[in-house]
């Protein structure tokens, strides 16, 4: 298949993902919350501190 | 043959930057853990582990190895949601902070400062090969180490060459093979000396007379040995189900089971030292020394074989990514030049003796990369793109900027390098800003890289620059 006939079948492709993207009833895979948010300040905390404790063992 | 080969990697280059929707995924938390932590587990953490006994006793080294790791990951690789939210891989959001040319061009830089790791890992195979003829009582002249370190690197590119079957085999190969070299090298290093050895162990000379230097070094290396990973981070979280799954997976995976093996590379180089007075960061002249015939013959032969696996891997990668960007180049070509790259590195021959420079200097680009990403996304555009834009699709052109490259995006990659040298040489290992080095070169580069390009996207005239894309976004 000739290149430019590739690129125009590849963006076709993206425009069809990015429209059902667009579409109300679509479903994009579940966000990061809250509590997500927390455990991660909550895990650098904890390697932050250990990091600053090592530094006097 | 050849020609189905060559469809099949141009599907792959080409077709595989269409964004995957969620009834597509393939992971979950699980399946991603583990092919994480198989992409992990090369050889090239030993030489981290026993480069690290180099500088500080075995806590110091477990606490920077283990928290160091989990802290960098956690924070520069949050960004990954954006792909497991549109099915994008980061170099596509990526087009929003370099543009459109430009992100071609960070490309082929990473993919330069990248592909020496390749060149330990040939250096590695050689050690294995040598020491595995030498047990039949040959000994190879000098010469032989680099043909052989360039053998490597030939029969990965071979099959590398041979498209994405082989690497699928090679990858059904290498990670057990990984990890039975790992089981190996542990159960060869903990029998080999008394364990309060290993706990109370400390390295005979840090070269500083300031003792919590070495230790500053220590954890930069953890940041800039996981920093490393920014540019592939998000081929798996785009297949992953939940935004959850796909940054703890990586994070976890990445630096709970990859640290693991380096501490493993740390040990072996302890009972090394502690059997034959010489720190050694070679597995296989290790499993020589310390293991029965038997087990070293078997465990070189895997060391060999793991190399040449994660010297094609490599290849296909690379091959594949600088395929989506230069799509009218042959695939071929491309991990020939890769090939090549490798080929004068070993030459060269010094780059583990430069590891930790290697790592620093690395880590200068890496860092300002991550914390653009990390910023762009969560500050700068709030978690939103112009999709269309960033695929540059007819009529879309918010991140065309200035002919192809957004100028805002390299000053600040430019910035990010100085932050990091302006701290740390990392050829000659001089300190120059003490208060500043605490937080380690790597982390100052990460801050104040972020730190600029925020900043800039306040004044107004730059703001507008980089946000053109606004009236475009519809997810």
């Amino acid at each position: 298949m000739p290149y430019d006939e590739k690129t125009q079948r590849v963006q076709a492709e993206i425009e069809e993902k990015i429209e059902e993207m667009e579409q109300p009833g679509y479903h994009f895979p579940k966000r990061l919350g809250a509590r997500d948010y927390a455990a991660v300040c909550i895990v650098a905390g904890i390697c932050l501190f250990f990091l600053i404790w090592g530094a006097f063992l | 043959m050849q020609r189905e080969i060559d469809q099949t990697i141009e599907k792959e280059s080409i077709f595989g930057v269409i964004p995957v929707l969620s009834h597509k995924k393939l992971y979950r938390f699980l399946d991603a853990f583990l092919v994480l932590s198989g992409y992990c587990i090369a050889t090239w953490s030993y030489t981290q582990g026993s480069y690290l006994a180099t500088l500080v006793g075995f806590k110091q080294l477990l606490i920077g190895a283990f928290f160091g790791a989990i802290l960098m990951l956690v924070i520069y690789q949050l960004p990954v949601i954006l792909s497991v939210r549109y099915g994008i891989d980061i170099w596509i959001w990526l087009r929003s902070v370099f543009g459109q040319n430009g992100v071609k061009v960070m490309t082929l830089l990473i993919i330069l400062i990248n592909f020496p790791w390749y060149a330990v890992c040939a250096d590695l195979f050689s050690s294995s090969m040598s020491n595995l003829i030498s047990l039949f009582g040959i000994s190879l002249p000098g010469g032989c180490h680099v043909l052989l370190a360039i053998l490597c690197v030939l029969i990965g590119t071979g099959i590398a060459y041979r498209g994405i079957g082989a690497i699928t085999w090679s990858t059904r190969i290498l990670v057990p093979l990984l990890l039975a070299v790992g089981v190996g090298v542990i159960v060869v290093g903990f029998t080999s000396v008394p364990l309060d050895v290993i706990w109370n162990y400390t390295p005979a000379g840090s070269g500083s007379s300031h003792s919590i230097v070495p230790y500053i070094v220590s954890v930069e290396a953890n940041f800039a040995f996981v920093i490393t990973l920014v540019g592939g981070m998000a081929e798996v979280p785009r297949l992953t189900k939940t935004e959850r799954g796909g940054l703890w997976a990586g994070v976890l995976g990445q630096g709970v089971c990859g640290s693991l093996f380096v501490v493993v590379g740390a040990v072996m180089a302890i009972a090394m030292q502690y059997v034959t007075g010489e720190m050694i960061d070679d597995p296989t002249r290790m499993l020589a020394t310390l293991a029965v015939p038997a087990l070293a013959v078997s465990s070189l032969l895997l060391v060999a074989f793991a190399n040449i696996g994660t010297q094609a891997v490599g290849s296909y990668i690379y091959g594949v990514m600088l395929k989506s960007s230069f799509q009218k180049v042959q695939y071929r070509t491309l991990i020939f030049l890769l090939a090549l790259y490798v080929v004068l590195l070993c030459i060269w021959g010094q780059i583990t003796t430069y590891f930790g420079s290697f790592l620093t200097i690395s880590a200068c680009i890496y860092a300002p990369l991550a914390a653009l990403l990390f910023v762009d996304f969560f500050l700068v555009r709030k978690q939103t793109i112009s999709l269309r834009s960033a695929f540059a699709l007819p009529g879309y052109r918010a991140y065309h900027y200035t002919r192809g490259f957004n100028w805002v995006g390299f000053f600040c990659v430019a910035a990010g390098c100085g932050l990091s040298l302006m701290v740390y040489n990392p050829v000659t290992g001089q300190v120059h800003q003490p208060v500043l080095f605490y937080i380690t070169p790597t982390g100052f580069s990460f801050l104040g890289t972020g730190a600029l390009y925020y900043l800039l996207s306040r004044v107004p005239p730059i703001r507008r620059y980089l946000l053109r894309d606004r009236a475009e976004v519809t997810v």
